[in-house]
């Protein structure tokens, strides 16, 4: 079942364009991460996705209606990138607030233990920590059961344990059936988490899949090990590294296809110690790509 | 219904049960000039004052509530992103709305009372229970377009400039329509602009509706001017954000 539906979606302030000519399909369960660099238009899209703003031209249904609609405000969760800091409200007002408003929402105390603020309930919200805030917006988003999840740079401000329940819970919420986006500069959350790819550049989707597709398509590995014999000289002629560097006996490869290279090396192999072989990380393919290699 | 109560349970704790400043700008600080005036500064001052100048310190008090109270929490809310989460949640934005004004209103009740028991068991002034219930429902209905105009100046002024807004209006139109001093001690043209201040006209209502003296139709009428005015300005701008 198609979750959301973007059909040519442009966003234009006036002669900035932060979304151009965007058209996917997202379908129930999926946990999409969106993701690129600043000033993308990642935000916008969201925003979009929320009714918050108006496409400029093109067509965006979410649960085949228009976004921003009574309907969805009831089946759709949203964590935004800022956090409430309200003065005179404690977490247990703001979470009784918003349990109030759904039809069938979770617990209070189920809320509290996901997001982990149970010793926190009864504090002022102004007087939470960053990554403590960051949970209760979760909280909130999560209050009604969504059936769609958006997350803004979830994780910003939560600490490695709070960052692991928080991913651990996402996954949850897949695997019974919500659909999720979520962006994030942390990308290798999202590389662990997300089963499809968006790839934002300028406004325009660059890039729309898994990231093993996404590895295929940059099409290179990186080879790790170390030797004592001395290969620099070797490697300066080898027309299928793509790049090397070597910090004492270090060395990391880069290669278009490591099995036919590892076969060209077969004699120097049994020397290699700790060879490891790996795929090039979102990270390093997100670095790759804002720095236009 | 259900809606609003779950609204207003939330917005009673947060700026009625909880708000210090309103303790002390809405109640304290008129209730404390009231007294400085009228028992410290002017010993055996006549019974008129006494009560005239109760109905300006609760029309100072109405003013502080609408320019400092309703301006700032509808600037915070907005600024703290909590107006945008009732437009993402199925929250309405009209019980918001409604809430705020029940509570602005809980709190000028609040005000008038303090003021009224003071001018009572203070300065000894002759009020009865029918007076105090026509008083307080005449509050009610006078307060509305300032508090509109309370609500103008939250949702366009810049936060950090909320303040300073709110003491250049409730000052200056404090003393132009004589609630500091009778207004006569004003120079004639500045007499003209002050009868037209919404603080004048809702003190005229309320002393004429406390005393039982005198016809309120002329101010009453010029109040629903105000209220058509700062009305169509709160559409406009909500039509404005809506559409953004």
């Amino acid at each position: 079942m198609a979750v959301i539906e973007l059909q040519h979606v442009t966003k234009k302030y006036a002669a900035v364009v932060a979304n151009k000519d965007i058209s996917l399909t997202i379908q129930a369960s999926e946990l999409v991460g969106l993701i690129g660099e600043n000033g993308a238009g990642k935000s916008t899209l969201i925003k979009q996705l929320l009714g918050l703003e108006q496409v400029t031209s093109g067509q965006i249904n979410i649960f085949d209606t228009r976004p921003g609609t009574a309907k969805l405000r009831q089946i759709v969760g949203v964590m935004q990138q800022n956090d409430l800091v309200m003065r005179n409200v404690k977490v247990n007002d703001i979470l009784q607030w918003a349990h109030a408003l759904y039809q069938q929402p979770l617990a209070l105390k189920e809320v509290l233990r996901i997001t982990n603020l149970g010793a926190q309930k009864n504090q002022y919200i102004n007087e939470l920590s960053g990554g403590q805030q960051r949970r209760l917006s979760f909280g909130l988003a999560i209050i009604g059961r969504p059936q769609l999840l958006l997350l803004d740079e979830p994780t910003v401000g939560m600490d490695v344990l709070n960052r692991k329940h928080f991913w651990d819970y996402v996954r949850q919420l897949q695997q019974t059936g919500t659909t999720i986006i979520v962006t994030s500069h942390y990308l290798d959350e999202i590389a662990d988490t997300a089963n499809r790819l968006l790839i934002l550049k300028r406004g325009q989707l660059t890039f729309d899949g898994t990231l093993i597709e996404l590895q295929q398509q940059i099409n290179k590995t990186v080879v790790d090990f170390e030797s004592e014999q001395k290969l620099g000289a070797a490697f300066n002629t080898d027309q299928n590294i793509l790049n090397w560097s070597q910090l004492g006996n270090h060395y990391k490869v880069e290669v278009t296809n490591s099995d036919t290279w590892l076969q060209m090396y077969y004699e120097q192999i049994p020397t290699f110690k700790g060879l490891q072989i790996k795929a090039t990380s979102l990270t390093e393919i997100m670095t790759n790509m804002l720095e236009g290699k | 219904m259900t809606a609003l109560i779950n609204q207003f349970t939330f917005d009673f704790k947060r700026d009625y049960l909880r708000n210090k400043s309103f303790v002390f700008f809405n109640l304290l600080m008129p209730a404390v000039f009231y007294l400085l005036f009228t028992k410290i500064l002017l010993k055996q001052a006549p019974t008129v004052f006494l009560q005239s100048y109760a109905i300006s310190m609760l029309v100072y008090s109405i003013s502080i509530t609408a320019f400092f109270s309703l301006a700032r929490l509808l600037n915070e809310d907005q600024a703290n992103n909590f107006q945008e989460l009732l437009t993402l949640m199925p929250a309405s934005r009209k019980s918001y709305f409604i809430s705020l004004g029940l509570l602005t209103t809980i709190m000028n009740l609040t005000a008038a009372l303090l003021i009224l028991f003071l001018a009572i068991g203070v300065n000894h002034i002759n009020i009865t229970i029918g007076q105090i219930w026509l008083t307080l429902v005449a509050v009610i209905l006078v307060q509305i377009p300032i508090l509109l105009a309370g609500a103008i100046i939250g949702l366009i002024v810049r936060s950090k400039n909320i303040d300073a807004v709110g003491n250049l209006l409730v000052f200056p139109l404090a003393i132009i329509s004589g609630l500091w001093w009778p207004i006569n001690m004003l120079p004639t043209w500045v007499q003209g602009i002050g009868k037209l201040t919404p603080q004048y006209l809702m003190s005229d209502v309320i002393i004429k509706v406390l005393t039982q003296h005198g016809a309120i139709l002329n101010s009453g009428l010029k109040l629903g001017g105000w209220f058509i005015i700062f009305m169509i300005g709160l559409a406009v701008i909500q039509k404005r954000k809506i559409g953004k």
